[in-house]
């Protein structure tokens, strides 16, 4: 019933030789942009977020918006420039070159905000909870046996992740619930 | 050959803490205004040929030797006017969006500041 449920979230994870993440995308009304600023109008890695969470894709290049407005920004950064000035703004930046943490706003690239070397088949729907909470992985479109018999399994491992989640909970209410 | 010609259009807050770090960030005039912050924004067209190793920077007057060109430098530099470069003497590039030229003062960054990049003449 509510506005949310119109969005889901998306676990983010480096790539091979990349760092950071993983990150946890989930597009909240008002701030709901997959925000690519790459050299190729919306990157297909934009593109792919958007069309699993539902949130809306935009070329930062094209026209401007607020930060506020924006769930997750797409990057395709050499390491100097880029990569630091949405982490320095608290916003989850995603670069699709294998980085690391570099260039004069290092200091502001931190796992928790930034997450590299990221391609299409780093990006997996997830539930989460009312608090935020990652609880489970979706496959997509896999929901055979196989699936079923891990469900045990996963969820055992969500009531974990689910403990370690509520300490983040603080960090993820601040990125995605906005003015508190 | 001259490859790329630009003209300096605006000069971002925190160009002078790049510059701190040997690192002049240039993009073209459609940047975001987040990234307007730390960069000069140029009204430079696509280059004519890609950057290589041994072309010329000139920044108005100053001449600086391209020691090493990033692998996605020239893709940067054509699709969004984005140019990183770094004063560093390095003859590889650290990153892989990193133009390097040689560890010289960098010559000051201003509104009209012409910057120009050329091929030496193949006579």
């Amino acid at each position: 019933m509510t506005e949310e449920s119109i969005y889901r979230a998306v676990r983010v994870t480096a790539g091979p030789h990349g760092w950071g993440g993983p990150l946890t995308i989930l597009p909240v009304p008002g701030r709901d942009l997959i925000y690519s600023v790459t050299g190729s109008g919306i990157h297909p890695v934009a593109r792919r977020i958007a069309e699993l969470t539902g949130g809306v894709p935009f070329d930062g290049f094209q026209s401007k918006r607020d930060f506020e407005e924006i769930a997750v920004a797409i990057i395709d950064c050499g390491g100097t420039a880029r990569i630091g000035i949405y982490p320095m703004k608290g916003v989850m930046t995603i670069d699709v070159h294998p980085t690391q943490p570099s260039g004069p706003l290092f200091r502001f690239i931190k796992e928790e905000l930034f997450v590299s070397g990221v391609s299409e088949d780093d990006i997996e729907l997830v539930e989460m909870d009312e608090s935020g909470a990652v609880i489970e992985a979706v496959s997509a479109g896999d929901e055979d046996e196989t699936l079923r018999d891990k469900a045990g399994h996963l969820l055992a491992a969500a009531r974990e992740m689910k403990d370690e989640a509520v300490k983040k909970s603080g960090f993820l209410k601040r990125i995605f619930g906005g003015q508190e | 050959m001259i490859k790329f010609q630009a003209s300096v259009k605006a000069v971002g807050p925190l160009v002078s803490e790049f510059l701190d770090h040997q690192i002049l960030v240039l993009f073209g005039m459609n940047a975001p205004p987040e990234l307007a912050e730390f960069a000069v924004l140029h009204d430079g067209a696509a280059p004519a040929a890609p950057l290589r190793r041994g072309d010329r920077l000139w920044i108005d007057g100053s001449e600086y030797q391209i020691l090493a060109v990033g692998e996605v430098a020239n893709q940067n530099l054509k699709t969004i006017g984005h140019l990183v470069l770094k004063f560093n003497g390095e003859g590889e590039a650290e990153m892989p969006g990193d133009v390097c030229v040689e560890a010289r003062p960098i010559s000051p960054i201003e509104l009209g500041t012409e910057i120009r990049i050329e091929e030496p003449g193949d006579a």
